[in-house]
């Protein structure tokens, strides 16, 4: 026995190597990227690491963009765009809500509000390969997030948590390829799902020809499935192709988040509609 | 310090830096432009493995890092150890075939790898029916990314090859190896 697997060990040796990656990829469909034994001590190893890292990066960039440049303008202007930012998230809420209210008071009469409980986080790591798009916040299971919580920014949706351990999380953005987050049109109530294209670009799918949809169309969470919140602005339509077959429109959205300077992002632990 | 010491402490030491690698690799390029040269150091430390480590080790050392490179990445469990362990076999088996000593070697391999693996992934997502898109994506960074791993590759592969001499080649080993040529001592 020893003498025949010492003869045939480096075909041994193969099939082993070979056989762990295909059971790895096949154990994917039951739980897809949930962590393993011992991946959240590797992640608590490496987050301080990356913590680390992002707040060395952050002072030094702070530094020199505080005293390389203009030091009370750029206060100023970071206070301005906060507060524009605050605004134009209340305008669209409001004005979701005061449609909706016109809607519904038409047919039954009856108003919505939603109430939003979060936790502010930090970008601490971005995902380990370009050819994905996640990050990981500095907020894990000891801080309240647990996993399908929402991830926004004021500007709109960032992603939703796929993963945690004690002290971080790991959140798929809407630009990730396996993300899929249920929409409506502001303008013209079309739904579909945004999934991720490119680092800069999303995908409506499964929006029907004869949706009304048009570039410039905000895009908001529909609410199904009970992970975003209703009324939260996902992006705008940048491209509608509608190609000479097929019963559905190839539809282009820029989100309204920059993925490409997100520092702090808010987890929603949870939120009523009354 | 005693030769089997030493030895043992190459492959802890190529683990930490992979874990230091990824590290900076998932804080430092995140920003653009940055973000669209971002280095996938595990690959290269795979190229290395399939070229200077045997079957067993260099096998062990790549699921190792296929891992903690699954750990930090929101890609589907199981697709680095599928893709890297394919690198690993088909340079480990071609080694014999094409003999690669030289940096410029090393790092034309790095290239050509770099862009069949990102190739493979793109084939491994269409067999797996996801990302129909995603072909774009892959598109715009194919060369850019190649480039980027060819570059940081010079810097990885001198380290790399330090580490060895210092904790992989004994006295006995040197005599009988002869004059193996240094990586450092290519004009690169």
């Amino acid at each position: 026995m020893i003498q025949y697997l010492r003869q045939y060990r480096i075909y041994i040796t193969l099939f082993v190597l070979v056989l762990i990656p295909i059971l790895a990829l096949d154990t994917t469909t039951r739980s897809p990227r949930e962590f393993r034994f011992a991946d959240r001590w590797i992640v608590g190893l490496t987050s301080p690491l990356q913590t680390a890292i992002s707040w060395i990066l952050d002072r030094g960039v702070d530094v020199a963009q505080n005293y390389v440049f203009l030091l009370n303008v750029k206060r100023e202007n970071t206070a301005l765009l906060e507060e524009n930012r605050r605004l134009l998230a209340s305008i669209v809420s409001l004005s979701e809500e005061q449609l909706e209210n016109r809607r519904l008071r038409k047919l039954l009469k009856f108003q919505e509000e939603f109430q939003i409980s979060q936790i502010a986080a930090r970008v601490i790591g971005k995902d380990a390969s370009s050819e994905f798009r996640s990050i990981r916040i500095n907020r894990g299971e000891a801080a309240g997030v647990r996993k399908d919580m929402a991830v926004v920014t004021s500007d709109g949706v960032v992603g939703r948590v796929f993963r945690t351990s004690e002290r971080t999380a790991d959140v798929v953005t809407i630009l990730d390829l396996l993300s899929a987050t249920d929409v409506i049109s502001k303008r013209s109530r079309a739904r579909g799902i945004v999934e991720g294209m490119t680092d800069e670009l999303c995908q409506l799918k499964f929006a029907l020809r004869t949706d009304d949809l048009e570039p410039g169309d905000l895009l908001i969470t529909s609410g199904l499935g009970g992970i975003f919140p209703r009324g939260v602005p996902v992006g705008v339509v940048s491209q509608v192709r509608r190609p000479p077959y097929g019963i559905t429109q190839e539809v282009e959205v820029r989100p309204n988040v920059d993925f490409s300077k997100l520092e702090e992002v808010l987890v929603i632990t949870s939120f009523a509609s009354t | 310090m005693n030769a089997s010491v030493l030895r043992w402490l190459n492959p802890l030491v190529l683990i930490a830096s992979a874990v230091l690698g990824l590290a900076i690799q998932t804080t430092v390029f995140t920003s653009y432009p940055l973000l669209y040269l971002q280095p996938d150091l595990v690959l290269i430390f795979t190229i290395w493995m399939a070229l200077r480590r045997d079957w067993v080790e260099g096998g062990l050392l790549v699921l190792i890092f296929s891992h903690l490179q699954e750990v930090h990445s929101g890609g589907l469990r199981g697709i680095f150890l599928v893709l890297n362990m394919s690198v690993f076999l088909a340079l480990r088996g071609s080694s014999k075939l094409l003999v690669m000593r030289s940096l410029v070697q090393l790092v034309t391999a790095t290239l050509f790898v770099s862009i069949l693996w990102r190739f493979a992934l793109l084939a491994l997502l269409a067999m797996l029916g996801l990302g129909d898109q995603h072909w774009r994506h892959t598109l715009t960074l194919v060369l850019p990314s190649a480039v980027m791993e060819g570059a940081v590759s010079v810097w990885v592969y001198r380290l790399l090859e330090r580490l060895d001499r210092r904790t992989l080649v004994t006295g006995e080993e040197e005599d009988s190896l002869g004059s193996t040529e240094s990586l450092e001592d290519d004009a690169l």
